[in-house]
């Protein structure tokens, strides 16, 4: 096996990654211009709330942290973009004018007053589920890196854990000048004032404790299995993710049941908005996060925010644009489009949620859904459904292509097939290719087809079948996830073994790897001149001719799903922490 | 499948950092070696399996009888070890290690580094724990280290718990492995080549799979009988036989038609199995035929309740290999994940696996037509026992000397020596026998336990004659006389429990048996009621026994000599009604660590939110409200603990066979009135009229009503069913799709890296379906979704999926076989590696695709066999060499690959 030079989006230790990025080689034509973004992240799964001091509210969502005026109306919108560690807040913490973020990467200080990042104070950790600020140091509690004790920018461990269930540290209190701490499988546990004997209680073990709150002299003590107070009977049966006290009760979060004062059934936001994850209360301002929604309580009256544009979900699986219209195709919330002035608009609703491939037919411009239950051609509001009673290989699509005559190549679970006119044709004959899934699929320039599958490169032309695969050595993994054709063959991403260029000269076929990495479906994109690469560490640009790459800089989330130029020279940069369209600065002047 | 279980059993090893003590613990147990002065009491290993004994600077290994000179530490393996200190003695348990001092006044001293010991000390000892030596709580207690924390109970309050410390000054019983005996041949059991054990935990019980296969050296044929010795409390739920190389699902089938359809199958040389209730909690299976020189594979599934331990609960395989024949590879596999293994096992291996309370789910339930059934486990609030611990003991033993229980003679003469065994002179007894009236041997009033009075009353009992008939109404009235004139009595019946004489009646023999003193049941033999027994015990705050060995009567008579100042709530019973069936249905005691597990059935729906439990504690009536409402998990096992109850209740009053037969069948639980029966074919069972309801149950199950994460980016699972073996994942994006009903109000899932995820109905596969990413950064290793469905009723079902991130390319080794002219032959087989067992398949054969590149150019891919096993034989086109140079490309399941470039030698045929 040839040794691929390396690319900086292995898998491998951030030591491997840092010496990619010595021999990486930067495309001057790009590096040097300065970049504008637009932003598009979906907020919800609210995992934390606050009111300020001034009657603002600060809330931490799966797309980033957002700050309500007093007002009710979306002030300030921050991702990793705006410096935070990740774009997914978890916790929060005010102390003064200084907010506290816990991120799925790590925590970072914003200034309330600016909005701004301080960027010095970014500690890179696991993600933080619960702040406790005290009166000289920060604790913060880990999803997997035990309890830690923030300091000077640095993180002192509290509490490792002997056991992966024990750094599962999920929320952090001070009760009876003991810290408290709750796990996720482990029970709860309590250190001593003095740092010293640290115990854990027999509480709701093997089951997720999520939340504690110390309140007029009780612990209590919030799970999947419902709420308790220390030493008491377990009051509700609820999933319990935090407490706030709001006019002096104790009130729970229950992902089930609302907000709602402890030991009563007494709901207290929406009835519709029962999966609440975070309740916060200062002077008279209430708030309460919820799967879908933030509600904000001033006075007596509950309302939900109304925010900027916000995508269905921030899981992007699918992404596809012609130039003038763009669309998203979401993990599990469906498909929406994107408009040029940046509005965000659901497609299709009634559909499959779970959208794995998207594409636009060549001919009518319709759009082309593929999820796990078929394939769905969605034009001016009609829809036609194709599944395995229609005649697909398989009712589970993989990967969609849009040939050049109209129609689309679909790669299913099971193999793949044409849809033409309205008929469907399989591939190579029904049931005569054994490709296994069928990842990606692209029509070649001379109209073969091309799939990748979990058994190597199939390249059907004319009913003639030729197969590429680690055992007759053109590739170094058969699981092959994307595909994008060039003049004289395609490039090939692999799942875990990087990109492979197979130029086929006559009867010969050369396969060129490009170097390792991985590859997301549909993650490859040619434009004649650079090769873009969607992987799970990143997006990256190569020539298509050198086992070189440059990284783009640190986007909202590192698992990228497509990275593709605008009509206009910028680029898309789709994620699982949502979408970034960039723009050269001359672009967008 | 690799399992939570694994991360449970972990679960259990570290979780016992938390819980109630009367020890203090510190994160260093380690006892100073400079604070131990040296042991003057003679020290020997008296009994139990090889110990390791720390003597100077060296570990060595010591027999039972062996003197332990100069040794400060011993380490227990096997099963344990029984250790004698001066006057004082230590069981230490296997995998238990202890050191041992004495200290200036020459008192003992025990420091337990790890696992569990029993200490009886004479003249005082302490433990050592974190450098402080504590006294022991008693005389007679149990200890337990884990890591930094020491627990120690005394035996007397828990007398359960010191159990295993009988059976080390036994031999060990055959358990937990089935023998397999041919007929004419040299009548000896078969060699068993494999034993496999694979466990599972639902609610309070584990379900066990027993895989035997056994191997047939004979050159004839032969048929078969096997024996498999019972667990207490035993649900048995499935059998399976090797046929024709497939593995054949029994069918439950009426006792009487099962035999007559097996043994008509016999006289036509075809392959039929039958499994029946024997005797003393065996099964026998009839297996026809046992092909010479053939292996044999029998697959036998049963459930029963985990044990209560010091602390949680804990499960136990003691696997003894038959007399001189060891067993070729036995491994034991929790939820998937390996925790024991050995080859060529020739003594018992003992595997426990601990879970601690919060480990075991207390609740699970299930929905199966048009009925809801539950289980919960609860623990009462109990007073503790006003009886001072220590006080002089007095116990009243009535034997049952009646025709009817001389088939038992010997187990019965054997608890009564054990029980006078257990007493001092301090204590006082009286025994008498029973047929129709009473007889007694110079001990009929309450007399000291003297050496000259317990000679007296064995020599009395060994000369008993056994014949007449049994009042029993008239023994227990008796008893009560006798007691009436003691403080605090234990009356112990020991007999087959069935009444023939004078009062028969339920009603009557617990007006019988009325009184202060609490009666305790002995059962020995078959035939008794359990259920009159259960209900009569529980009512007098005694305890129902059913000894079936001599080592399970020394376990009882432990117990009974211990259980007058043992904290206890008798009369406890439960309140349901003719739709709401709650079981247990009779009265019971329960002692200090009893739980107590409700089974309820009720309309769909309609499940109670509360049941109510009334009882009689130390200070009077107690009615206390056990809540239904909590949170549940999924148990496909709760409908048939609820199956099993209901045919104890029928079989114990006037139930109909019928009805007994048809519960049985369609629960798929074995009675006394069915057998499971297993025959060659699908054309078999239908030309016999045997629905396939139990092997349909199976499929199904697999099929539809198991939830499961596919893998629906893997090759293997594409385009396929849920499949509740996702065991191969790699990073990406797989789907979980959970069989809840259309009309649930919400299916959450929370899984292991705490992200929360709402699942939407599909309603053209009728499932809900969430998916999630599993990041590249994640470790190989078994994970769990915890799922909770709330139906449209408000009920709360909790479910945990596993899977298993598996990145690690398979291993292979690649022969290459000449066969004659250019014919040769490639074989590749799949070596199974530690990091296999660490990701818990039990199989970790999971190679599923071998391609290999000719030096000639061609591709093949090659046929598997077996699993791990590939093979193809080609031509070459030129004459074969002496080694042949291929590229191999082997593909897993989860589709990690390895490839291999190799010139291997050419083998000859």
């Amino acid at each position: 096996m040839p040794d691929f030079p390396t690319i900086n989006c292995s898998r491998l230790s951030s030591r491997v990654l840092n010496t990619a990025f010595i021999v990486a080689i930067a495309v001057p034509s790009i590096s040097s211009v300065a970049w504008a973004s637009g932003v598009h992240t979906s907020l919800s799964e609210f995992d934390a709330c606050e009111p300020l001091r001034d009657g603002r509210v600060v809330a931490g969502s799966g797309g980033g942290l957002v700050i309500v005026d007093a007002a009710g109306r979306e002030e300030r919108r921050l991702t990793a973009l705006d410096g935070l560690p990740g774009t997914k807040v978890h916790a929060l913490a005010v102390a003064g004018d200084t907010l506290w973020v816990g991120t799925d990467l790590g925590l970072a200080k914003v200034s309330l007053a600016s909005g701004h990042v301080d960027k010095t104070s970014i500690v890179t950790t696991k993600p933080i589920r619960d702040i406790l600020i005290e009166r000289d140091e920060v604790v913060v509690a880990t999803w997997g890196q035990g309890l830690l004790r923030i300091t000077d920018g640095k993180a002192q461990s509290i509490h490792l854990g002997a056991t992966p269930r024990e750094r599962r540290i999920t929320s952090v209190e001070r009760h009876g000048g003991d810290l408290w701490w709750t796990t996720a499988g482990a029970g709860l546990w309590h250190l001593g004032p003095d740092n010293a004997g640290m115990q854990s209680l027999d509480v709701a073990r093997n089951t997720v404790l999520w939340a504690l709150k110390s309140h007029d002299g009780a612990l209590w003590i919030g799970g999947e299995s419902g709420a308790m107070q220390l030493g008491a009977q377990q009051t509700t049966s609820r999933s319990i993710r935090e407490f706030s006290v709001i006019d002096s009760g104790v009130h729970a979060a229950s992902f089930g049941e609302g907000v709602q004062p402890i030991g009563t059934a007494k709901r207290i936001t929406s009835p519709g908005d029962r999966f609440a994850r975070s309740v916060g209360q200062r002077n008279k301002v209430a708030c309460v996060g919820t799967q879908d929604a933030l509600w904000i309580r001033r006075g007596s009256k509950w309302k939900s925010v109304r925010f900027n544009e916000s995508l269905p979900a921030n899981d992007i699986a699918a992404f596809v644009s012609d130039g003038e219209r763009s669309f998203i195709g979401t993990f599990d919330q469906g498909v929406a489009e994107l408009g040029a002035d940046g509005s965000v608009r659901a497609v299709h609703k009634s559909g499959d949620p779970h959208v794995n491939a998207l594409a636009i037919d060549a001919k009518s411009g319709a759009l082309w859904i593929g999820s796990s239950t078929g394939l769905t051609r969605y034009h001016r509001g009609q829809t036609t459904h194709f599944n395995k009673a229609t005649g697909l290989p398989s009712d589970h699509v993989m990967s969609l292509a849009a040939l050049s005559a109209g129609g689309v190549l679909v790669g299913t679970a099971t193999g793949a097939a044409r849809v033409e006119d309205g008929l469907v044709h399989a591939v190579g004959g029904k049931g005569r290719l054994l490709t296994g899934n069928v990842w990606a699929v692209a029509q070649g320039h001379d109209g073969a087809d091309w799939l990748g599958t979990t058994r190597g490169v199939f390249h059907i032309r004319d009913s003639v079948v030729t197969r590429y695969r680690v055992a007759s050595g053109e590739l170094p993994d058969d699981w092959v996830m994307a595909l994008a054709v060039a003049d004289d063959g395609v490039f090939v991403g692999t799942y875990k073994a990087g990109v492979i260029r197979l130029v086929m000269s006559g009867d010969e076929v050369i396969a060129k790897p490009l170097g390792k990495g991985w590859i997301n479906p549909s993650g490859l994109h040619w434009d004649g001149t650079t090769l873009r690469a969607a992987t799970m560490y990143g997006a990256f640009r190569g020539d298509g001719v050198n086992p070189a790459w440059q990284s783009t800089t640190q986007g909202l989330g590192r698992d990228t799903t497509a990275f593709q130029p605008t009509a206009s020279g910028g680029e898309w940069i789709v994620t699982r922490r949502g979408l970034e369209r960039r723009a050269y600065a001359s672009e967008s002047k | 499948m690799k399992s939570m279980r694994s991360i449970l059993f972990l679960l259990a090893m570290t979780a016992a950092c938390g819980g109630h003590e009367n020890v203090p613990s510190s994160a260093n147990a380690a006892e100073s070696s400079k604070t131990a002065s040296l042991l003057t009491a003679p020290l020997s290993h008296f009994s139990g399996d090889p110990a390791e004994a720390l003597v100077g600077d060296t570990w060595r290994s010591v027999r039972a009888r062996e003197p332990l000179l100069g040794a400060r530490e011993i380490r227990a393996q096997g099963r344990g070890s029984v250790v004698n200190i001066g006057e004082s003695r230590v069981w230490l348990r296997g995998g238990a290690h202890m050191r041992i001092s004495q200290d200036a006044k020459g008192k003992l001293r025990v420091s337990m580094q790890k696992g569990q010991a029993r200490v009886v000390s004479a003249g005082g000892a302490s433990l050592v724990s974190a450098n402080v030596a504590t006294p022991l709580v008693a005389n007679d207690v149990v200890i337990r280290q884990y890591g930094s924390r020491t627990a120690m109970v005394a035996t007397s309050q828990r007398p359960e718990i010191a159990s295993w410390s009988l059976e080390l000054d036994e031999a060990p019983e055959l358990r937990g492995v089935g023998t397999l005996e041919v007929e004419e041949a040299s009548q000896s059991a078969l060699e068993l080549r494999k034993l496999s054990v694979s466990v599972s935990i639902e609610g309070g019980m584990a379900v066990t799979e027993v895989e035997h296969v056994f191997y047939n050296a004979d050159d004839v044929m032969r048929e078969g009988t096997f024996r498999f010795p019972a667990p207490d409390g035993v649900i048995v739920t499935g059998m399976a036989m090797e046929i024709n190389g497939k593995l054949m699902e029994g069918e439950f089938v009426e006792r009487v038609k099962a035999r007559k359809v097996y043994e008509s199958i016999v006289d036509q040389m075809q392959d039929p199995a039958l499994l029946e209730w024997q005797q003393g909690g065996w099964f026998k299976l009839r297996v026809f035929p046992i092909e010479a020189n053939r292996e044999k594979r029998v697959v036998l599934r049963y459930a029963a309740p985990l044990t209560p331990a010091q602390e949680g609960y804990e499960y136990r395989y003691l696997a003894t290999p038959p007399e001189q024949n060891p067993v070729g590879h036995f491994a034991m596999y929790l939820d998937g994940d390996l925790v024991s293994e050995e080859r060529n096992m020739q003594r018992s291996t003992d595997v426990i696996l601990a879970f601690p309370e919060g480990a075991v789910p207390a609740s699970v339930s299930a929905t199966v037509g048009d009925y809801s059934y539950r289980a919960v486990r609860v623990r009462p609030t109990m007073e503790a026992s006003k009886a001072t611990a220590g006080a002089p003991r007095e116990l009243v033993i009535a034997m049952d000397s009646s025709r009817s229980a001389l088939e038992n003679r010997g187990l019965s003469l054997e608890l009564v020596s054990l029980l006078l065994a257990e007493l001092g002179p301090k204590d006082t007894f009286a025994l008498f026998a029973h047929d129709i009236e009473a007889r007694s041997g110079g001990v009929s009033t309450m007399v000291p336990a003297t050496d000259e009075n317990v000679r007296a009353a064995l020599k009395f009992a060994n000369e008993l004659e056994f014949d007449g008939a049994s009042d029993l109404g008239a023994t227990l009235s008796h008893a009560q006389r006798l007691a009436a004139s003691a403080k605090t009595p234990q009356i112990v019946y020991i007999g087959d429990g069935t009444p023939s004489w004078g009062k028969t009646s339920q009603a009557d023999l617990i007006t019988s048996a009325a009184g202060d003193a609490p009666v305790h049941a002995a059962l020995v033999g078959r035939g008794a009621s359990t259920e009159l027994w259960e209900e009569l015990c529980g009512v007098q705050g005694g305890r129902l026994l059913r000894p079936r060995t001599r080592t399970q009567a020394r376990k009882d008579a432990f117990f009974l000599a211990r259980s007058a100042t043992a904290t206890r709530m008798q009369n406890v019973r439960l309140a349901g009604s003719d739709e709401v069936r709650v079981f247990p249905g009779s009265a019971r005691t329960l002692f200090a660590g009893d739980a107590l597990t409700v089974v309820v059935r009720a309309p769909k729906g309609e499940m109670p939110k509360t049941v109510s439990l009334t009882a009689t504690a130390a200070s009077g009536p107690i009615e206390q409200k056990i809540s239904l409402a909590s949170a549940s998990e999924y148990s496909e096992l709760v409908p048939k603990q609820w199956a099993t109850h209901e045919i104890a209740r029928l079989e114990s009053g006037d139930g109909a066979k019928e009805d007994i037969v048809a519960l049985s069948r369609d629960f798929g639980v074995l009675s006394k009135h069915t057998s499971l029966l297993v025959l060659e074919s699908e054309e078999a069972y239908k030309q016999h009229q045997i629905e396939r309801r139990n092997a349909k149950k199976k499929e199904e199950l697999v099929a539809q009503n198991a939830p499961a994460v596919t893998g629906h980016d893997l090759d293997n699972l594409g385009g396929r069913q849920a499949s509740l073996s996702p065991d191969h994942i790699q990073p990406g994006d797989p789907e979980v799709r959970i069989p809840a009903p259309a009309d649930a109000r919400s299916v959450v899932l929370v899984f292991p890296f705490g992200d929360t995820k709402l699942a939407h109905y599909d309603a053209e596969s009728q499932t809900w379906i969430a998916r999630f990413l599993i990041d590249p950064e994640t470790a190989d290793g078994r994970y769990w979704v915890r799922v909770t469905v709330e139906h449209a009723n408000g009920e709360l079902e909790e479910m945990r999926l596993p899977y298993t991130v598996d990145t690690q390319p398979p291993s292979v080794s690649l022969r290459v076989v000449k066969l004659g002219g250019n014919r040769f032959r490639i074989l590749v087989a799949q070596d199974a590696v530690a990091q296999d067992a660490e990701l818990g398949r039990a199989s970790a054969l999971d190679a599923s695709r071998v391609e290999v590149l000719l030096p000639w150019g061609q591709t093949h891919r090659l046929y598997r066999k077996e699993m791990g096993s590939f093979r193809k034989t080609l031509r070459a086109p030129q004459a074969i060499g002496e080694t042949m140079t291929l590229r191999v490309v082997v593909t897993d399941q989860a589709l990690n690959q390895r490839v291999l470039e190799v010139t291997a030698a050419v083998e000859t045929l």
